[in-house]
């Protein structure tokens, strides 16, 4: 689904090249539940963002489903992006002027989804992550937790192929996170594809696989429990501390 | 999609409320002004338009050879437009003008009256002025026949029905009403009575001997021409024409479209036109001062939403998508501003009337006026609304979400365009202190004469014959010091460049002369001074021909020992008996000139009939003045004017003008400092953390207040640093308008450079004081 070919993103100021990405091969498959580990500054969210098509890559081929994305326009970008990818990210980034309703709204505003069409989506969206009780409210008046949630139904009510979570339980404390865990799960066993930034070895135990960052480098991979069948948790912690 | 950009734009008004009031006041404010002067520059530029044959009238200009130059002017030879009715088929007809003024009476109502105009028939079907009453086309064919104006119809007829009524025009000669017409107010006939010039005969004049008079040029005329004529070929045909009649003269004839006269002199060059062009600089200005306001806050909010354009792309927004919603958000506050602009203009318009002295008067309710302004209202969203549309949508989305880079860039922005308002706002302080200056200039300025205590009456009809039993009569008052009679009051005498003759005039040398007409009490009456020689007498029995002169006049015409010389003019001979000060008998934009002062009634009699009171004795003096008159001539009506008053008046353009610069201006200041204050207020909150930071590293309050007003005030110094030099360029091209003019106070710019700063300072320090104050760990702990 995802292949990255030598990636490299560097910022210049002056004289001075920045490297924050370096050389960058790594192929997701379909389906597959990705985690990006490491430091603070190691280029994981720059990398999301990329794959995210926010961002273009200095270097380097990114391919999505075959499209070259590294060659196309804008416009044409925001298209895929519009109909493929939903983003989660640390600090929930919901729009504060918008209610719970009008949040999960917006993408399908921007997707051209049709009144009301788009009226049954954000309904059936509310329910199924039980915040129709909600829906009136301004992030301001949800908690963390809740605001997550709603974020995590935003990205999710375009029915995207792939997910991009930026440290999504960062803020949370660690009931939430689970929680929150357990819905990308939940959503990965449905066959969305996840890519996953975070810090904590327990989060990065949901995934099939973890990669890690450093200064820029993608390290060894380490290969999880293939074929996504459920892992033992000693087996996993056991491995994580090999890493540290 | 629509109805959620404004729903978010709805919201985020009302979120900050008091930024979205300075803001959207600003614009309003900024609107209204802006709207009030474009309404009031339209207003000038439809003058006589609305005639029509508008596109056909042309007013004939002659253009007389001088040293210095070619003068342009309307006033020509009585038999020139009938002769070019007759002479070229292109003219479909002609209208000669002449105004005067006349004693009109009703039954019992009696009163003075300026707005006299003689006009041909052909008048009323040539322009078309709207008939309340009657009909234009025969309303002179009668002789006896007067067309009034409707105003005229109220005062002298109230509810009666005026057609066929008689007017006596000074106890000469009556008139019966033919008409009743209204003259629009963006007309510049604002004539009240309209009569033939066929009734010229009934006043003792010699109509024939007129039509035959080449020489005296009195008459403004007015031409309309065949629709499929070119004006511009019929110009070249009568360029030469008045070579015919006088050949000695050397004048040209030329073509003036009815729409140019209100806004360009004859020659062409600008006259209302510059003050239209001023204002509408000046109304830019403001909408750019506004419109820079509300940029400027936008751009202070960036960090903001920069983010949530970060997020809005994170969702799958495209450039435009998110564009159009800052787009929609500038257009909604500016459309609030606009409906409030029409309220504010509702509000603004009696003090702008009485401001400008103009009788502006539009119609809030057109729709086509509304959509026009309406337009202009969505073009000023539309560019304060693209810098945040578009460079925010422009950035990568990666850098928004993490709360931007672009801050140094924003901030280079958004300090140049407080500079420009700054600057702006600099430059008009310094306009209104200089025409102020200028005015005070003119006010104080010694004009070689006294002009207080003068009281005023016209004289009309037979009465002038009895002038010299009112001035006796007048005398025996011991609160009158003196009266005299005299042709115009000696600010206001016009300049003639023939007929002066003296011996050793060097061949082909012509001088412009002023020729004023008084009896003996002339000079004292006004209190000129006599520089050489001696005043009028009774005890010389030839001062009846005798001359005195000005001191240009003999610098002039070069003169040596001129008392005792003689002097030719209009084809009579004078002796030099005495020379006069040079006293400015024309407005201050023009120089003084040569002056002959004749006691001889020349060409017509002397309507003015002028009584110096003595202090403190005004009213008494008045009741005298007016017993006196009526004793004498108990038909004739008794008005009264002030010579200071006339006098002001000369000059109330400039002070209307200085009046409305300021206004301006000062609106332009508000507006500059509404966005300062909300400005400051953001800075105050986006350095929040550093302000914290640099307390519980010890800086008092003082401390950190001084060093953000510092920023500002550097802005300030640029910006007027930009301000005083084009301010002064600019004033001192204005000031070239007028012959006598102040010097440019250096003051005036340290005096600006003050007032900037004091303004800055109030509108920063309140909101830079008050971050200054604010607990330290608040602040960290919000970050
Ligand atoms: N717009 C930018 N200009 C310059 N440097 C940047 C920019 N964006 C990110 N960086 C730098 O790139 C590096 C990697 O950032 P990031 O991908 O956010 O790291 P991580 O998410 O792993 O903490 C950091 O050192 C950051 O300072
Ligand atoms: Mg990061």
């Amino acid at each position: 689904m995802i292949k990255l070919r030598d990636i490299t993103k560097f910022y210049s100021s002056g004289f001075v090249k920045t490297f924050v990405l370096r050389n960058i091969d790594l192929d997701v498959r379909e389906g597959e539940f990705l985690t990006v580990m490491g430091p603070s500054g190691a280029g994981k969210s720059t990398l999301l963002y990329i794959i995210g098509m926010l961002d273009d890559a200095s270097e380097g081929e990114y391919y999505f489903y075959d499209q070259a994305i590294h060659s196309l326009n804008e416009k044409k970008r925001t298209q895929i992006h519009q109909q493929n990818i939903g983003f989660v990210f640390q600090s929930y980034h919901l729009i504060d002027e918008l209610t719970v309703y009008e949040n999960l709204e917006t993408p399908l505003l921007y997707k051209k989804v049709k009144a009301d069409e788009r009226k049954s989506l954000v309904a059936d969206t509310l329910d199924r992550f039980r915040i129709v009780a909600k829906k009136n409210l301004f992030p301001s008046q949800l908690s963390g937790g809740q605001q997550q949630l709603v974020a995590v139904a935003r990205a999710v009510i375009i029915n995207p192929k792939l997910i991009l979570a930026d440290e999504p339980t960062g803020n949370l404390n660690s009931k939430q996170g689970e929680e929150i865990m357990e819905l990308f799960k939940k959503l990965n066993r449905e066959g969305t594809t996840i890519i996953q930034v975070t810090h904590s070895e327990k989060n990065a135990s949901y995934s099939d696989r973890v990669i890690h960052l450093l200064d820029g480098w993608m390290e060894k991979e380490s290969k999880s429990i293939a074929g996504g069948g459920k892992p033992e948790a000693g087996d996993r912690k056991n491995k994580s501390m090999e890493k540290a | 999609m629509f109805k959620n950009y404004l729903k978010v734009a709805w919201r985020n008004i009302k979120r900050q409320k008091g930024y979205s009031f300075l803001n959207i006041a600003g614009l309003t404010i900024g609107m209204a002004c802006s709207f009030l002067i474009l309404l009031w520059v339209q207003h000038e530029m439809s003058f006589d338009r609305f005639h029509r044959n508008a596109n056909y009238i042309y007013r004939v200009i002659m253009e007389e050879a001088q040293p210095d130059g070619a003068d342009a002017h309307p006033w020509l030879p009585f038999p020139l437009g009938k002769t070019m009715v007759e002479r070229y088929p292109e003219i479909v007809s002609a209208t000669r003008t002449a105004s005067d003024d006349f004693m009109v009476r009703y039954k019992e109502k009696i009163h003075s009256e300026l707005g006299f105009l003689f006009v041909d028939p052909s008048f009323f079907s040539i322009f078309s002025f709207p008939f309340v009453q009657g009909t234009s086309a025969q309303a002179l064919n009668d002789p006896a026949a007067i067309v009034i104006t409707d105003r005229m119809a109220e005062k002298y007829f109230g509810k009666e029905n005026p057609l066929g009524k008689t007017l006596s025009l000074s106890n000469r000669a009556d008139f019966s009403i033919s008409g009743v017409v209204h003259i629009p107010v963006a007309s510049d006939f604002q004539y009240d009575f309209f009569l033939s010039f066929q009734s010229y005969s009934r006043f003792n004049a010699d109509l024939a001997a007129l039509e035959a008079n080449w020489r005296g040029n009195n008459y403004p005329t007015y031409i309309q021409l065949a629709k499929n004529c070119s004006p511009a070929r019929l110009e070249k045909k009568i360029v030469d024409l008045m070579k015919e009649f006088t050949p000695d003269r050397k004048s040209k004839l030329k073509l003036q479209r009815l729409d140019r006269i209100h806004l360009f002199r004859p020659d062409g060059t600008d006259g209302q036109m510059k003050i239209v062009r001023i204002f509408s600089i000046i109304a830019g200005l403001i909408l750019i001062i506004a419109a820079i306001n509300f940029m400027n806050l936008a751009t202070a909010r960036f960090d903001r939403r920069s983010k949530e354009v970060g997020i809005r792309k994170t969702l799958g927004g495209t450039r435009v998508q998110i564009a159009r919603q800052f787009f929609s958000e500038s257009l909604l506050n500016a459309t609030i501003a606009f409906l409030g602009s029409l309220g504010l203009i509702k509000v603004l318009l009696p003090h702008f009337r009485e401001l400008a002295q103009s009788k502006l008067n539009p119609d809030l309710s057109n729709p086509a006026l509304l959509i026009k302004l309406f337009a202009l209202t969505l073009l000023v969203g539309l560019i304060a609304g693209s810098y945040p549309a578009l460079i925010l949508t422009k950035s990568p989305t990666a850098g928004a979400i993490r709360r931007s880079f672009f801050r140094a860039r924003n901030e280079i922005l958004r300090k140049g365009l407080v500079i420009f308002q700054f600057a702006i706002s600099a430059f008009l302080i310094i306009g209104t202190l200089i025409i102020n200056d200028q005015i005070n200039f003119i006010k104080e300025k010694d004009m070689g004469m006294d002009r207080t205590n003068l009281v005023y009456i016209h004289m009309h009809g037979d009465s002038r014959r009895r002038a010299e039993m009112v001035k006796k009569e007048l005398l025996n008052s011991p609160d009158i010091a003196s009266a005299t009679t005299c042709r115009f009051l000696p600010s206001q005498i016009f300049v003639q460049w023939d007929g002066l003759d003296w011996e050793g005039k060097p061949k082909g040398k012509e001088l412009p002369v002023a020729f004023a007409s008084g009896d003996y009490d002339y000079i004292p009456t006004f209190g000129m001074k006599m520089i050489q020689g001696r005043n009028f007498s009774e005890k010389f029995s030839t001062d009846g021909s005798n001359i005195i002169i000005n001191e240009e006049a003999v610098r002039q015409m070069g003169i040596k020992d001129p008392v005792g010389k003689t002097v030719n003019f209009w084809r009579q001979k004078g002796i030099i008996i005495g020379i006069v000060n040079n006293f400015n008998h024309r407005p201050l934009n023009e120089p003084i000139l040569p002056l002959i002062i004749t006691s001889r009634e020349v060409g017509g009699s002397r309507g003015l009939l002028v009584v110096k009171i003595r202090p403190g004795k005004f009213s008494s003096a008045l009741e005298y003045f007016k017993a006196a008159w009526r004793r004498v001539n108990p038909n004739f009506s008794f008005e009264h004017h002030f010579f200071d008053e006339d006098f002001n008046n000369l000059y109330l353009k400039d002070k209307k003008q200085g009046r409305i610069f300021l206004a301006f201006t000062l609106i332009a200041v508000l507006i500059c400092c509404l966005g300062l204050v909300s400005l400051s207020s953001f800075m105050a909150e986006e350095k929040t953390k550093e302000i914290g930071i640099r307390k519980i590293l010890g800086a008092s309050p003082q401390n950190i207040t001084t060093l953000f007003m510092c920023n500002f005030f550097k802005w300030v110094a640029i910006a007027n640093a930009i301000a005083w030099p084009l301010g002064y360029y600019l004033m001192s091209r204005w000031l070239q308008g007028y012959f006598y003019r102040t010097l440019i106070n250096p003051m005036i710019f340290a005096l600006t450079g003050g007032l900037s700063v004091l303004f800055a300072l109030t509108a920063v320090g309140f909101q830079t004081y008050r971050a200054a104050r604010a607990n330290p760990v608040d602040s960290l702990r919000y970050e």
